[in-house]
């Protein structure tokens, strides 16, 4: 017990991510009941193996970060036998975490399986995940990276493999755990963690790439560097053009093309490739959709025509691309620094920001994620179609909706209270998880609810003045009232 | 003299601890004022009242006779504020940061922002995210001066640098009182520094303020005794209310004292004693500004 106890003191931390990503394991049960009713046994085999590997690459993930980041403080890394302390525990909650996705699954399997070839098959993903995101080489992170697509893309072979070659499979499992403690506990490792000292718990984030691409323009781009405005004043729309500048570097329309595409549009078409050449990905839709097939099954049939879910996976990028942009980079005045602007001004400012974010998502992420999505399409073979048009714009609006409530969550993630304690990263994941489940649940009732696009159209833009109307409330209230910075 | 802020009553909780209680205060310039306390008594939630960035519980804050709550642009382009925990945005350079922060005011002194650049020996092409702390620190300050500030607030502003910037730094904040006649506010750790410079000293403990006075007339009021005995061994104990603290031995005594010259004769007189009386500084009288017992 002494020696886990250090283990889970130190990740006391992401275990609040587990409780919030909890609904993955109901939403899969739920799924496999569904299925076990009536459903493709095939698929079923599909959706198990998927399930266990993608909760189980994630769950490695976080788990993974985090313990990197913990080698990297100083603090740490001397501690006397600190690695030893926190393999133990390690391998315990990955062994958790895996049968907790296997055992809802194979509980109601209606077909016969060696639940153990899935726990070896979950512990291997487990340490992919673990060991996915090392910054100390882009080559390992980028060979994790095709591995785990490899792994997704291929539940199909591997459940056939299990069954057929069950040795391979478990040797197989047995060598990916390896690898992973390796390279998250082997000495070396270690010991550039300390010395090249980051921060891995960063989920997915435009911010990054964006901060990448305006230092890259900074440092090799002179004739970039213009901030050409002189005494501000107390215009808010010079503000406004002060807050673009923080947010997206330059002036030039490349840059925020360049941050779009290199944020989102190329997981895009690697997505889209992956489910398109698949073939065996029938079932795979994307997390959300888990647990939309778990929670509304039958409101997916008018959209699950043939390779529909390419294209329903453009929405979810565009969802995604919204709330990343609200909750890590909103077009806003730094927090830090001190602007001579009063209190209203500066809720002014912020509000104001959003129709920037708005416009930013209208005009360049939904084209560049659209026109993207028909390329991918096109190289797998699929000619260009417009039917899913609706689909898109349905998603932006209701995007456009929901994105007050992720600023309004990084409001309050902002204020002084929250900001003292380290759970401000964890909170950003949570709402990201959050606002685009939620967000696809909505898009995909709306275009189930409504019969008639007109009244469709009318309602969303109704709620889309309305939502904007109580942020305008929420914003002005907080900074009336709020610590700030 | 004029008063830069005044706290009535300001009370300041953080999930429901109390930061500062009950404060009454009031700042007049031109002056250097030192802020000091021990860690986590108030001193920055104090500051970032006087900014607006914080605001009270009970009580009020007002900078340049503006509540908190609304100081605009008039009041915060007079302010200049180094915070203790330097955010700059660290993917712009030295020299495009400058730029940037310089168009939020409607004056900048490019002449000083070149002087300090060059007396801080700061490069302008250096990007801010890959400044040492020390640098950074360098740069708020920067940041903060340049547009000559009539309220200027330095959260340990020295605490990351080396002992020659930190004498430049001194040397920079006493021009700036006589060029800008500004209300400089310090705090810092850095005791020795810190009272080469400042005429004023606020401390601050668990929320209250325990001193609040003049730096010259602090020294006056406790001093160190040296105590000679020729005649003998002296008593053990010395049981003058004025002594604050005393140590003993044999011939030798070493005394901490609250009073005027006065009691010296006295004294001396009394316990058949030579004595020689030297003012304490501040980082000896530090711990009896916490405990209030100085004056």
């Amino acid at each position: 017990m002494n020696t886990l106890k250090p283990f889970f003191l130190l990740i006391q931390r992401p275990l609040v991510l587990f409780g919030a990503v909890g609904w993955m394991i109901i939403a899969t049960f739920l799924n496999s009941q569904l299925v076990s009713k009536g459903g493709d046994p095939d698929l079923f085999m599909h959706a198990v193996y998927l399930t266990v590997v993608v909760l189980s690459v994630y769950s490695g993930w976080i788990i993974g970060s985090c313990i990197q980041e913990l080698q990297q403080t100083s603090f740490l890394s001397l501690l006397p036998k600190s690695q030893a302390r926190l393999l133990p525990g390690f391998l315990l909650f990955g062994s958790a975490v895996v049968l907790a996705a296997v055992l809802p699954t194979a509980a109601s399997s209606p077909l016969p399986q060696d639940n153990w070839m899935l726990f070896a098959i979950g512990l291997g993903a487990f340490a992919t995940g673990a060991s996915i995101r090392d910054p100390q080489s882009v080559f390992l992170t980028g060979l994790g990276i095709a591995l785990f697509l490899v792994l997704i893309v291929t539940s199909g072979t591997q459940a056939r493999l299990a069954s057929d070659h069950p040795l391979f499979v478990v040797f197989l499992a047995a060598a990916l755990v390896v690898m992973g403690l390796y390279r998250l506990f082997s000495h070396k490792a270690v010991r550039l963690r300390a010395v090249n000292r980051g921060r891995p718990v960063l989920v997915f984030s435009a911010e990054k790439l964006v901060r990448a691409q305006k230092r890259r323009e900074l440092v090799y781009g002179p004739k970039n560097r213009g901030w050409r405005q002189g005494y501000l004043g107390g215009s808010i729309a010079a503000w406004l053009r002060a807050a673009w500048y923080e947010s997206y570097g330059g002036h030039r329309g490349m840059t925020l093309l360049k941050t779009v595409g290199a944020s989102w549009g190329v997981f895009l078409v690697l997505f889209i490739e992956a489910q398109i050449s698949g073939g065996e990905l029938g079932f795979w839709k994307s997390i959300f959709w888990v647990i939309h097939d778990s929670l509304m099954r039958s409101p997916l049939s008018p959209l699950t025509g043939e390779h529909s879910g390419a294209f329903v996976m453009i929405a979810v990028f565009i969802i995604v691309g919204g709330a990343s942009m609200a909750l890590w980079r909103p077009a806003a005045l730094s927090g830090h620094m001190l602007y001579p602007l009063s209190r209203q001004q500066r809720s002014a400012v912020m509000f104001a920001g959003s129709f920037l974010d708005m416009a930013i998502l209208l005009f360049a992420v939904a084209p560049v994620m659209y026109f993207l999505g028909q390329l991918a399409g096109i190289a797998a073979g699929i000619q260009p179609r417009f039917d899913y048009v609706p689909l898109f714009f349905r998603a932006i609006l209701v995007t456009l909706i929901m994105m007050p409530f992720a600023y309004w969550g990084r409001l309050q993630m902002q204020s002084a209270a929250w900001r003292r304690d380290s759970y401000s990263m964890i909170g950003i994941s949570i709402g990201l998880s959050v606002f685009s489940a939620v967000t696809m649940v909505l898009v995909i009732t709306s275009g189930f609810v409504f019969k008639s696009p007109a009244t469709e159209l009318l309602v969303l833009l109704a709620l889309l003045v309305l939502s904007r109307l109580l942020y305008r409330t929420c914003v002005r209230s907080h900074y009336r009232t709020a610590d700030l910075a | 003299m004029r008063s830069v802020f005044e706290a009535r009553n300001l009370t300041k909780r953080f999930n429901g601890k109390t930061v500062l209680d009950g404060i009454n205060l009031e700042l007049k310039g031109p002056a250097i004022i030192g802020l000091l306390g021990r860690n986590g008594c108030g001193k920055t939630t104090l500051i970032r009242h006087i900014t607006g960035l914080y605001l009270p519980n009970e009580g009020t804050a007002t900078t340049f006779g503006t509540p908190s709550e609304k100081l605009g642009h008039a009041e915060l382009v007079d302010i200049g504020f180094v915070p203790q925990e330097v955010q700059l945005l660290d993917w712009m350079t030295v020299e495009q940061h400058l730029e940037y922060v310089s168009s939020f005011y409607p004056e900048w002194d490019t002449g000083r922002q070149q002087q300090l650049l060059d007396s801080l020996e700061l490069n302008i092409d250096d990007l801010v995210g890959n400044l040492s702390s020390g640098n950074l620190q360098k740069l708020a300050i920067i940041l903060a001066v340049c547009h000559h500030p009539k309220f200027l607030l330095l959260d340990e502003p020295v605490s990351d640098l080396d002992p020659i910037v930190r004498s430049k730094l001194l040397q920079f904040l006493l021009e700036v009182l006589q060029e800008d006649e500004a209300t400089i506010l310090i705090s810092s750790h850095v005791l020795r520094d810190v009272e080469k410079i400042v005429d004023h000293v606020i401390c601050i403990d668990e929320g209250q303020v325990t001193a609040d006075a003049v730096l010259d007339d602090l020294k006056e009021n406790l001093v160190e005794w040296t105590v000679h005995s020729s005649a003998g061994n002296l008593p053990d104990v010395f049981s003058e209310a004025y002594i604050l603290e005393q140590e003993i031995s044999g011939r030798q005594a070493r005394l901490v004292v609250r009073g005027n010259a006065g009691e010296l004769e006295s004294f001396c007189a009394a316990h058949s004693v030579e004595v020689t009386p030297r003012p304490l500084n501040l980082e000896d009288m530090f711990p009896w500004l916490l405990r209030g017992g100085w004056s």
